[in-house]
């Protein structure tokens, strides 16, 4: 609103404020010599014998993409001789984005990432001074506890942050900072790290010089909140262009191509998914092996009995559409067992009876502990001799002993329950939020009229919680539609495809096989698979909280 | 005059200097690094050591070793996406199974011209089985050290069953070896073991083993079937042999006296709660330094077919590039021998996990001696590895890990009782991925 | 008069209502209490089997039937030797005795009535003596099918004809103070005199010889990185998209919407060839740079931002605050808890993050390794060894527990506030 009503208005203009300057001569010079660096740039990828062993698709790609900014540059390059704001506007996103850029590359040529093992391993040398940070903790901690103002808690919170610089400083020393200093030095003067560094501080320079002149410009206020804002987004902005936008792409690249890791990516089209999706369909007599009418590398995946024929159905890729089916019998299952006991303990804890937050705690506990680790700790719950699940189902049923980590039948089972455990306190937390947000005047009118509970909970509860539900649906689907940890950790002894989950399957075409190609592919179905699953989430959710209306 | 010296005698430290650090440059020794893939830190110590005694031993090479990851996994996606970076080290070791994908990307070189130009050489060391698959030509289909040498192999294991002698003890039946030297080892005997152990108690079984390919490709040799012909270029599934070999492990599996399909089986034989546990040398250490019981190793029983095990196997390869350079070539070649040395397979099978792949009395001799071996039937190995183990080989005719992989599934569901053996049989061949070059 | 006896009629019985009302109440109070604790026993117990089975030694984890507690055999010496002392009956009273080791094989005899074909084992038994005490009569007698022989053993002083129904060894056991006092007896199946005793020597073995001290630390470095870096990105990219308007920033704001539903796994593989790219493959900062941006962070602090009154901003930038200025003396100190919300699911995140650490950490570069890695090796290396995979898993879920009994006001409030929006 206040942005619009502003919109029209002019800063101040001073005189000394109009006309070309060297400076803005000079800025538009640096602004062309910038294009001429990058279209040199773009020729030399292009130019390129070999791009990283990702092919020359992506190479192109990237050459194409600089030779567009080298485009940007030199078209800014002539709106600021123009003083025009759009110009100033483009060299400012693109000087200060190449300085973050920049500020990335001398890290990089300077090897200072390679440096964070040095400096883990310094603290890991000197690991007992670490202590000294719970203790500045503690003080301060101690210190909150007194009122504000008495000088008691003063002297302790500055004691305990002074414990905690101090140790800082300590462990710095003791790492070797002032040897990675000089390290870092001797590294900086060299050819490469100084240009950047140049470049660096040029790119800051004009960014800086331009973002202050705007009243030559004739920058409007609405004008100068857009860089501004960019400029705020920039550090989000960079790191999701590089390590999300650029990684996104190249997966879909690659999810057209056979690629083995060591060779080139060679572009097959569509061939990974017809590949993972292709089906046979054949009816044979009941009693007649499904081998003989298959094609060759085709696994029967499921039978359908008509009469005395049946209908097989066989993939190309039998273990994707078993390990799919895997994943959605999972998400179902977790569903069961991870969604709704937690509404029940939800409804139970919103009694509003004394100690609820202390439940509340404890059932929220296993979602904190990594899944490696619980997975750990299952592994011999349910060990079939020495395990306490086997030995309590033995105490109702002597004869029984379930092989649950290695039975096909039941591997899944167990590990939903694990999942169920970590994740019902979770749900249950965020379904005591939703229905504390329920007005009391609303159940109170409710009970007024004479509704039994189960009505008010259907009827009335329910639908003002749907959108909770839905969050807590979508969610708890995402998650299981993505499971991996849980079966590799738990379920990495049996050979049994019922292990596989949709990830476990392109992890081991991946990482196992070599396969990258197949696995980008697999991704992407995974991806529209769960697209799918949210998009009809949202319509029956947009369904169920509409009858409220 | 006075500054004038000054920089004359600047510049000649500076001249001296630089030619001196360009000399010293000259005559720095050809680094050649290697790297195996140890399964824990004791292995990775003795590797360190043999790197240091071959370091002090030839001249002008010094020698970088590199620890791998403990899972078969990881160590080789490590590999290939060095190789393909051109940062992998000179030699490495790979299972035998990874020579055919090394060999057919063209990553790993072939020794063969090295090999044949040293007089010192002689591939008859080895055992014969990994010198076959180690030599082997994929385009003449041959298999000698004129046409092919992939690499040296590092060390050979075959199967063995580790036996908990306290219980057959306690059951009062004769043990696998003594059942062997009465010439009555065989698949009943075996089965009524297993029932006899297993009859001790609801928390001991007579049997178990790790599901993975070779456990149970092994019964299907013992049987006469197995996973292809003899040339690997059909699939051989379909074999009444292989089908034998399924339905004695799934009667096995179904008398509730074993290790369940799937489960780990090495805790519990550690606890000691299993009769005879299946598997290779590499149990060894982690037995021998937790089993509070008498153990010992016993041969796998004879089947339908007679007495069959596997020759696991993996060898040291060398990185191609690292052949373009004649002085590294060299270098590399030297380190290559000294690495599969009777010295220095001793120091390394001296930790129990592995045994020598030379197939000479030397290298038994000192496998025998060490303190690891002392006492037990170690000649339940090596007497399968001389006699009748035949070598885990590459699959030169198609993807292993894809084809295992649909194998590995399919028998599976047969032990756990999803699929009849006769349906396996029907349909397996079809279901492989087609082989053939 | 009658008024008041109503009255009194009309309160007592409004007073009996609510009295009933509320003895209801406290049972079904009760009942809620009652299923609460069943709940929260059943979710604690993995912990608790955690916690004491990482106190325990490697055999009394195997023992069986399981128990929670950890126990020690006692010992005593015994020709110069520390070895386990036995309770078991001999000649009538309870003494504890010591395995010599010695095994002897033993027949276990019985009638033809009382034993079980099917499972010898379970037959009843006449007498057990040592196999060369007993003579073979050389006859068998069938049973069901199965030839059981018959031997001439000695019964209380009388020799008598028995089936042997099966052969077994036992050890022999002594008193160690009296040798002379001996019997025989199955070794494994004897229970040892045991007391309870915690190792606490497994914590210090699993975090210096298993390498878990240096990954908890690389886990700390990264998740403080990590975590530091998310909120500060999320609160300058929070704050562009609900205060700023520029040009794009809503189809920007729709492309990072659309992100989140984008699964991890799409990237591991691009991801891992760009880290090959920049050479940051297993090294830590393959774990942390890129993981600074966060589409779902930023989503968050938009949406709080949005509920701070405009008002405030406008009064800021009166008094002549830049926006960096407003963003960080304004706003920052206003959103505590959605700072803390943050900060703490990033450091759930990071910490407990698995797929891609062994994506791109190799398994031999042990000193990058962060705490579920180590787990997963511990979980290979130490499969024998489930007390000492338990103490890493407890040592690996101790810091994020510190961390939710610190500020669990956050964790709880924080999560549930997320999920109602």
């Amino acid at each position: 609103m206040t942005t619009t009503m502003q919109a029209g208005q002019r800063s101040g203009i001073q005189p000394s404020d109009q006309g070309m300057t060297p400076q803005v001569m000079l800025v538009a010079l640096w602004q062309a010599l910038l294009g001429v660096g990058l279209v040199w740039g773009a020729i030399q990828v292009w130019n390129m014998p070999e791009f990283f062993n990702l092919g020359d698709v992506v190479q192109r790609f990237l050459a194409v993409v600089i030779l567009l900014t080298a485009i940007a540059a030199f078209a800014s390059a002539f709106m600021v001789w123009q003083l025009s704001n759009n110009g100033r506007f483009i060299a400012i996103i693109m000087n200060f984005s190449f300085f973050a850029l920049s500020i990335l590359l001398l890290g990089q040529v300077l090897g200072l990432y390679q440096g964070l093992d040095q400096l883990s391993e310094g603290l890991w040398r000197n690991a007992p001074w670490l202590l000294g940070f719970p203790i500045g903790y503690a003080l301060v901690w101690v210190g909150w506890r007194f009122r504000e103002g008495e000088s008691v808690r003063e002297w302790l919170v500055k004691a305990g942050l002074g414990v905690m610089m101090v140790t800082l400083v300590i462990l710095l020393l003791l790492s070797g900072l002032p040897n990675s200093i000089a390290d870092l030095f001797r590294a900086l003067v060299q050819p490469v790290p100084l240009l950047v560094l140049g470049l660096l501080i040029g790119f800051f320079v004009v960014g800086t010089y331009l973002s202050r002149d705007g009243a030559r410009f004739g920058e409007t206020i609405a004008q100068r909140e857009s860089w501004q804002g960019w400029l705020f987004l920039l550090p989000n902005f960079v790191n999701f262009s590089l390590f999300f936008a650029i990684p996104l792409l190249l997966s879909l690249y690659l999810s057209f191509t056979d690629y083995n890791a060591i060779s080139r990516p060679e572009w097959v089209g569509l061939d990974n998914y017809i590949g993972l999706l292709q089906l046979e369909f054949h009816t044979i007599p009941a009693e007649q092996a499904s081998g003989t009418v298959l094609t060759q590398g085709y696994g029967e995946i499921a039978s359908i009995g008509l009469g005395a024929n049946r209908l097989v159905i066989g993939a190309r890729d039998t273990m994707f559409w078993v390990s799919l089916g895997n994943t959605f019998r999972y998400c179902f299952m977790l569903l069961l067992l991870g969604v709704m006991p937690a509404l029940l303990l939800a409804l139970l804890l919103n009694t509003k009876i004394p100690g609820m937050k202390f439940y509340r705690a404890i059932f929220f506990l296993p979602s904190i502990a990594a899944v490696v680790g619980v997975a750990l700790i299952w592994q011999w719950l349910y060990d079939p001799i020495i395990g306490f699940i086997n030995y309590a189902i033995r105490f109702f049923f002597p004869e029984s002993n379930i092989n649950w980590l290695s039975d096909p039948n039941v591997m899944l089972v167990a590990v939903v329950i694990m999942a169920a455990w970590q994740v019902v306190g979770f749900n249950a937390v965020i379904f005591l939020a939703g229905l504390q947000n329920i007005p009391k005047e609303v159940m109170e009118a409710s009970t007024v009229d004479g509704a039994g509970p189960i009505t008010r909970f259907f009827r009335i509860m329910m639908p003002l919680i749907a959108p909770t539900t839905f969050f807590v649906v979508v969610t708890t689907l995402i998650s299981g539609l993505q499971a991996f940890s849980e079966m590799y950790v738990l379920l990495w002894a049996t050979s049994d495809n019922a292990r596989l989950t949709t990830v476990y399957y392109l992890y081991e075409e991946g990482f196992e096989r070599f396969q990258f190609g197949n696995a980008s592919a697999t991704a992407w179905l995974l991806f529209i698979v769960i697209f799918i699953v949210t998009l009809v989430q949202f319509r029956l959710s947009n369904r169920s909280s509409a009858y409220q209306d | 005059m006075n500054r004038k010296l000054v920089i004359v005698a600047l510049l000649a430290v500076l001249t001296a200097s630089l030619s001196f650090a360009l000399v010293a440059n000259a005559q720095d020794d050809v680094t050649v690094t290697w790297r195996t893939r140890p399964d824990n830190q004791a292995e990775i110590d003795v590797y360190t050591s043999l790197s240091d005694s071959i370091d002090a031993k030839l001249d002008g090479v010094t020698l970088a070793y590199q620890a791998g990851g403990t899972e078969t996994a990881g160590y080789q996606a490590t590999l290939l996406t060095e190789l393909a970076a051109g940062t992998a080290p000179d030699i490495f070791w790979i299972p035998g199974t990874d020579i055919a994908t090394f060999a057919g990307e063209g990553v790993i070189a072939n020794l063969s011209a090295v090999a044949t130009a040293d007089a010192d050489f002689d591939a008859s060391v080895f055992y014969p089985q990994q010198i076959n698959e180690l030599t082997y030509n994929p385009e003449t289909g041959e298999s000698n050290v004129e046409q092919a040498l992939w690499g040296l192999p590092r060390d050979a294991s075959s199967f063995a069953l580790y036996v908990n002698l306290d219980l057959f003890e306690e059951a009062g039946i004769p043990t696998p070896t003594e059942q062997l030297e009465a010439g009555n080892w065989n698949w009943e005997t075996f089965t009524q073991t297993v029932k006899d152990i297993g009859a001790l108690g609801d928390d001991v079984v007579g049997f178990g083993l790790n599901a993975w390919w070779a456990n149970w490709w092994l019964w299907m040799n013992a049987a006469g079937g197995g996973y292809f012909n003899a040339d690997k270029t059909e699939c051989a599934l379909n074999s009444d042999g292989t089908r034998a070999a399924l339905e004695f492990l799934v009667e096995l599996y179904g008398s509730g006296e074993t290790v369940p399909f799937g489960t780990d089986s090495e805790p519990p034989f550690i606890a000691g709660n299993v009769g005879m546990f299946l598997n290779g040398r590499w149990a060894t250490p982690n037995t021998a330094a937790q089993a509070t019981f008498n153990w010992d190793y016993a041969e796998v029983p004879a089947g339908p077919n007679g007495q069959s095990n596997w020759l696991f196997w993996g060898a040291y390869v060398v990185n191609a590039s690292s052949l373009e350079d004649p002085a590294r070539a060299a270098a590399v070649w030297n380190v290559l021998k000294e690495l599969t040395s009777v010295e220095s397979q001793g120091l390394v099978t001296a930790l129990g996990a592995n045994i020598p792949s030379r197939a000479g009395e030397d290298a038994i001799a000192a496998f025998f001696a060490s303190p690891v071996s002392e006492g037990k039937n170690n000649a339940a190995f090596t007497n399968a590895l001389a006699n009748y183990a035949v070598a885990e080989a590459p699959l030169w005719t198609g993807n292993f890990g894809e084809y295992d992989a649909v194998v590995g599934a399919e028998v599976t569901k047969v032990i756990n009782g999803e699929l009849s053996p006769a349906d396996f049989q029907a349909n397996i061949c079809g279901m492989v991925p087609a082989l053939g070059m | 008069m009658t008024t008041l006896a109503y009255e009194t009629e009309a309160s007592r019985r409004a007073l009996e209502k609510e009295r009933r009302a509320l003895m209801t109440q406290r049972i079904l109070n009760i009942f809620v209490y009652i299923i609460l604790t069943a709940v929260a026993y059943l979710l604690l117990f993995p912990f608790l089997y955690l916690l004491f089975t990482s106190l325990k030694t490697t055999t009394d984890v195997f023992h069986f039937p399981p128990r929670l507690l950890p126990y020690v055999p006692l010992t005593t010496e015994y020709n110069g030797e520390q070895v386990t002392l036995y309770s078991m009956e001999v000649n009538g009273q309870q003494r504890n005795m010591v395995d010599t080791g010695e095994s002897v094989r033993f027949g276990f005899f019985t009638t033809e009535d009382l034993i079980n074909v099917a499972e010898p084992r379970q037959s009843g038994l006449i007498t057990q003596v040592p196999i060369d005490l007993a003579t073979d009569t050389g006859r068998v007698v069938n049973v069901g099918g199965t030839d059981f022989p018959v031997y001439s053993v000695e019964v209380n002083g009388q020799s008598q004809e028995l089936l042997l129904a099966f052969r077994g060894g036992l050890s022999r056991f002594v008193a160690p103070d009296d040798p002379t006092v001996e019997t025989f007896a199955n070794a494994r199946t004897t229970s040892p005199v045991e007391r309870v005793e915690f190792q606490w020597a497994n914590y210090q073995s699993v975090l210096q010889l298993r390498n878990l001290d240096r990954s908890l630390i690389n886990t700390a470095l990264v998740t403080v990185l990590v975590t530091a870096g998310q909120v500060l990105t999320s609160l300058l990219g929070g704050y562009a998209f609900s205060r700023m308007q520029f040009r794009g920033r809503d189809a920007v704001f729709l492309v990072y919407l659309g992100t989140i539903m984008i699964p991890f796994v799409v990237l591991i593989i691009p991801l891992y060839q760009l880290m090959q790219v920049l050479g940051w493959q297993d090294h830590l900062v393959a774990l942390v740079l890129p993981w600074i941006f966060t589409a779902y962070g930023t989503f968050l602090m938009r949406q709080f931002f949005i509920t701070i009154p405009k008002e405030l901003e406008e009064a800021a930038q009166l008094d002549g605050l830049s926006r960096f200025g407003t963003l960080f003396r304004v706003f920052v100190p206003l959103s505590g808890a959605a700072i803390a919300t943050q900060a703490i699911i990033t450091f759930l995140y990071a910490w407990n993050s698995f797929i891609w650490p062994l994506v791109i950490i190799s398994e031999g570069n042990t000193p990058n390794h962060v705490v579920t890695l180590t787990l997963n090796q511990l979980r290979n290396a130490a499969q024998s060894e489930p007390n000492l995979m338990l103490t890493g898993a407890a040592v690996a879920i101790l810091p994020p527990l510190i961390l939710f009994v610190l500020a669990q006001r956050y964790f709880v409030e924080g999560i549930a506030n997320t999920g109602s929006k």
